[in-house]
């Protein structure tokens, strides 16, 4: 791992998502096939509007686990609007990936005012790798929509650059065995989902 | 930006405001309508200082677009009492105690008002989850939750029993309780003068660069930026400490930190100062970051500070033996050794730094030397920050006025003055305006001063009962790119550890190292938590290998009262055999210890702090507090005090102390603290030694005060003034 310049992520979404699973995840991973790693949450405010958010940093050696803005090469957002609101974290060209899933902030719920639309497309026209997934829908068809930030991070195993067994081990050591085999599941329709649209991608850059 | 008209309904009264869409409701509030009682902690939807009703339901207005309210049924602090008469909960709030700095309050208390609007009877676990998007550093949320409970269980009996709700506190818990459960307590951020400007500080990206060049022009040049300023301009070096004098108000020739200050603008508004700041450019050659104690200690790479004494990045070693170590060690029967390490922690305060600066000029063109400077300065030190100020902006003190506004906490962090102050202040000579700057949080955490990362090494040597025959600790203290207070860090952690017990012998030796990270410095019980923490799970190792339960080992090694420890600390009055032995009662220790379920543990620790230090840290020949009381021509008394209440209480403990001696009641007594102008001087409010120091100096006043008044009383009675006693006054 000497001089390894690994990966700066940023796990966002709102309350109840699983924002902070995943970032705890990663973070083992990274450290499982032999990076440091460091990681910081915030997480107060969920309930009153509020995102929750967690900065994972790991390379041959990390200092501090914030990512500066624009220094981030792979955003995960759990909710479309926690995307948006975290893009500029990400630096020119890097991953967004993108949950398929609106949730209205809190402190509008009962307001006339209509979810942004196309926030995939604009996020692209920034110039950013922007990947739509609809991982709540995925989780439901496996049996439980709570899933979802397992398919995203699925989603983003290979582009992370951390061994699949390191991505394996620590799912398997930190999830209790009733609910494994469904994240298993999950992970690896991430994988294959992420692997079909790069793919689909790199056809429509050929031509 | 193009602004729009609005409606909003506050506190049942309508307001038409043109607002900018970008703004927040937090913003708006304060700044448009000057509701100040909604507090920024964070500005990032974190801390819930902002919190507001909205319809009934709490919403952070910081994370609120002004716009998307309107129309709704809004609700702050100032709306919640009926006139004069508080809200229930805020006269819960002063009857518990459920408040100290004051700060996060508003928001607390109208989140547990919500609370109980949605339920006549909420368990303490519904409380709990209610109030868990605000943040309190002061209270420990205990009495926070007793507060709301009392209101909740008052309402249950009303429904069910129609009983009797009154409430009255005639001894208030703090004298400044209903300002803070009102929001009308005036923290300095809540301050807008005329004309004001709001200033930025742009801070280095690099954790170790030169500074090649800085152009400002862009900035200047953008409308609304009335003033910018760079490091050459005040190039005096300060430090707290006489031995540290190693940082000037921005960055000269160096930046030493991620954070370090470079350049700061003045400007119309807070989104144009923030604009400017991004549009200086600065040159930079990068130098390799020194990061580590073991890279600081090498002699190989780069030099932080170029003129410190020592050839690596030490910045203070210390060594000290106290009796005869060697004999101490030969005597024992059992030597143990251990490394331990410390985290580095920060202070985080609800309030963020701030200062507010308002220059006066004098006639004289040639100099600004004659104008006038008043800073106010959510500071624990206005003392320590009216010399410095006055000596780095060369100014004489005498035109220099500090006053400390409600402090919302520091636990620390507020101890010296930082780059705001002496930037707001030069800024406000530079455009002949007010200037306030306040920083965000993330500023806050990179100013830091906070506890030092601690290496350290320990080893003891004891009898087999336990009994301490010599001790010998080694720490090696991160201490980030300035020295700050690192000078006494050094000597604290070797000197604090020995406080609790009976030390033969001890011998100690500290490192304090420059690294390329934010300053370390003083954060609550400076210096002893670290060498607590590592010698009092050495001790608990000390006892396993003995078989002593760690009580016991505890109480045989305890300091007596009214004596000296092997280093010279004063111990005078001491509870520590009886505190122990009650909490040994109280935990049911005896029973528990090593008997509870896996998972499940009691443990035990003790420790001591000093009182302030014996020395002050300028030889000024000055006292380290004073006071003045008198009576004012109302009849009343008047107080006169240095000591800076900064949500501890002071001002209420030193208002106690006048109420008892002079047989007084508290609602007579008028206190005016820490201001520069008008109050005797007082070190600051730091290392536990404002009760001590200050309150020792009003009851010396007030007893001087009470003799007088005998005097004259007794002269009017024809009675012999040691007949007299003072009483409900």
């Amino acid at each position: 791992m000497a001089n390894d310049p690994g990966k700066n992520l940023l796990f966002a979404g709102v309350g109840g998502q699983g924002v902070l699973l995943v970032a705890e995840l990663a973070a083992r991973a990274a450290i499982h096939a032999g990076f440091d790693a460091k990681k910081t949450e915030v997480h107060g405010a969920a309930q009153r509007g509020g995102s929750v958010v967690s900065h994972v940093r790991f390379a041959s050696k990390v200092y501090s686990p914030l990512t500066p803005a624009g220094e981030v090469d792979i955003l995960v957002a759990l909710e479309k609007l926690e995307g948006l609101r975290w893009a500029s974290f990400v630096r020119p060209s890097g991953l967004i990936i993108l949950n398929e899933e609106e949730r209205v902030p809190a402190q509008l719920t009962d307001k006339p005012v209509e979810y942004p639309r196309q926030i995939d497309t604009f996020l692209i026209g920034k110039g950013f790798q922007t990947v739509l997934i609809n991982a709540t829908e995925i989780a439901t068809s496996l049996g439980n929509y709570r899933a979802a930030n397992i398919v995203l991070l699925g989603a983003i195993a290979d582009a992370a650059g951390i061994p699949m067994d390191s991505w394996m081990a620590v799912i398997r050591q930190h999830l209790p065995p009733k609910i494994l085999e469904l994240n298993i599941n999950a992970f690896e329709n991430g994988i294959e989902l992420k692997r079909r649209t790069h793919a689909a991608a790199s056809h429509l850059t050929d031509h | 930006m193009q602004r729009r008209l609005i409606s909003l309904i506050i506190n049942g009264q309508h307001h038409q405001l043109a607002v900018e869409p970008q703004w927040t409701l937090a913003q708006v509030l304060r700044e448009q309508l000057r509701l100040t009682g909604t507090k920024i902690g964070c500005d990032t939807g974190d801390c819930g200082a902002c919190t507001v009703l909205v319809n009934g339901k709490p919403v952070l207005s910081c994370l609120t677009l002004a716009g998307t309210v309107e129309g709704d049924d809004m609700k702050t602090i100032e709306g919640l009492a009926d006139g004069r008469h508080l809200h229930p909960l805020q006269e819960s709030f002063l009857e518990h105690g459920a408040l100290q700095c004051g700060y996060c309050t508003p928001g607390m208390i109208l989140a547990a008002s919500s609370a109980l609007d949605q339920s006549n009877s909420l368990s303490a676990e519904t409380i709990r989850e209610q109030l868990s998007g605000n943040l309190c550093r002061c209270t420990g949320y205990q009495k926070i939750i007793a507060a709301t409970q009392a209101v909740s269980d008052r309402n249950e009996q009303q429904t069910s029993r129609s009983g009797n709700a009154a409430v009255s506190a005639t001894e208030p818990f703090r004298i400044d309780g209903v300002e803070q459960v009102t929001g009308t307590a005036t923290f300095t951020d809540d301050l807008m003068l005329p004309r004001m400007l709001y200033g930025k500080i742009l801070r280095s990206p690099h954790p170790h660069a030169r500074i090649l060049s800085i152009d400002t022009s862009k900035a200047e040049q953008l409308t609304g930026v009335l003033a910018v300023m760079t490091g050459p301009e005040l190039p005096t070096k300060h430090g707290i400490l006489p031995s540290s004098q190693d940082e000037t108000a921005l960055s000269i020739d160096k930046v030493r930190y991620v954070g370090d200050p470079v350049a700061a603008v003045a400007a119309l508004d807070e989104l144009t100062a923030e604009k400017a700041i991004q549009l200086i450019e600065v040159r930079y050659e990068l130098l390799p970051p020194i990061l580590t104690i073991e890279d600081a200690l090498r002699t190989d790479l780069p030099k932080i500070h170029q003129e410190a004494n020592y050839e690596n990045n030490v910045a203070k070693h210390v060594e000290l033996e106290f009796g005869d170590v060697a004999k101490g060690f030969a005597e024992a029967e059992y030597v143990r050794e251990d490394e331990f390490f410390y985290s580095a922690n920060t202070h985080a305060m609800m309030e963020p730094h701030c200062a507010v600066a308002s220059f006066e000029p004098s006639a004289n063109k040639e100099s600004y030397r004659d104008g006038h400077l008043t800073l106010w300065s959510a500071t624990q030190t206005p003392h320590y920050v009216h010399r410095t100020v006055a000596r780095v902006l060369e100014i004489p003190s005498s035109h220099v006025r500090v006053i400390k506004p409600h402090v919302g906490g520091g636990f620390g962090g507020k101890s010296e003055p930082l780059a705001l102050e002496f930037c707001a202040a030069w800024l406000s000579i530079k455009a002949g305006r007010p200037v306030k700057i306040t920083y965000t949080r993330e500023e806050v955490f990179s100013s830091h001063r906070g506890r030092h990362a601690t290496k350290m090494w320990v080893k003891t040597g004891v009898k087999k009962n336990g009994a301490i025959t010599a001790i010998q600790y080694k720490a090696w203290l991160e201490g980030g790119a300035y020295g700050s207070y690192g000078v006494v860090t050094s000597y604290y952690t070797g000197q604090l550890l020995t406080m609790p017990y009976k030390v033969p012998c001890y011998k100690f030796e500290s490192h304090r190292l420059y690294t390329n990270k934010p300053p370390a410095g003083p954060k609550r019980g400076h210096g002893a938590p670290q060498p607590r923490f590592a010698f009092e799970v050495h001790l608990d190792r000390i006892a396993e290998a003995l078989g002593i339960d760690p009580v016991d080992i505890r109480l045989r090694n305890l300091v007596e009262p009214n004596s000296l420890t092997v280093n010279a600390l004063r111990i005078t009055s001491c509870g520590i055999r009886e505190c122990i032995g009650k909490v040994v009662e109280a935990s049911g220790w005896r029973e528990k210890r090593g008997k509870l379920p896996r998972g499940r543990g009691i443990g035990i620790a003790a420790s001591a702090y000093i009182s302030g230090a014996a020395k002050e840290i300028y030889w000024l020949g000055l006292p380290h507090s004073a006071g003045v009381v008198t009576i004012n021509r109302g009849g009343g008394v008047t107080v006169f005090t240095g000591a800076s209440d900064i949500g501890q209480g002071s001002s209420t403990a030193i208002a106690r102390i006048v109420a008892e001696t002079l047989g007084i009641h508290i609602h007579n007594i008028r206190i005016y603290e820490a201001d520069t102008d008008l109050t005797p001087v007082d070190l600051g409010s730091y290392s536990s030694r404002v009760t001590f120091m200050a309150g020792n100096a009003i009851l010396d006043a007030a007893r001087v005060l009470r003799e007088k008044l005998f005097a004259a009383a007794a002269e009017k009675l024809g009675a012999p003034a040691q007949s007299l006693t003072a009483k409900d006054g």
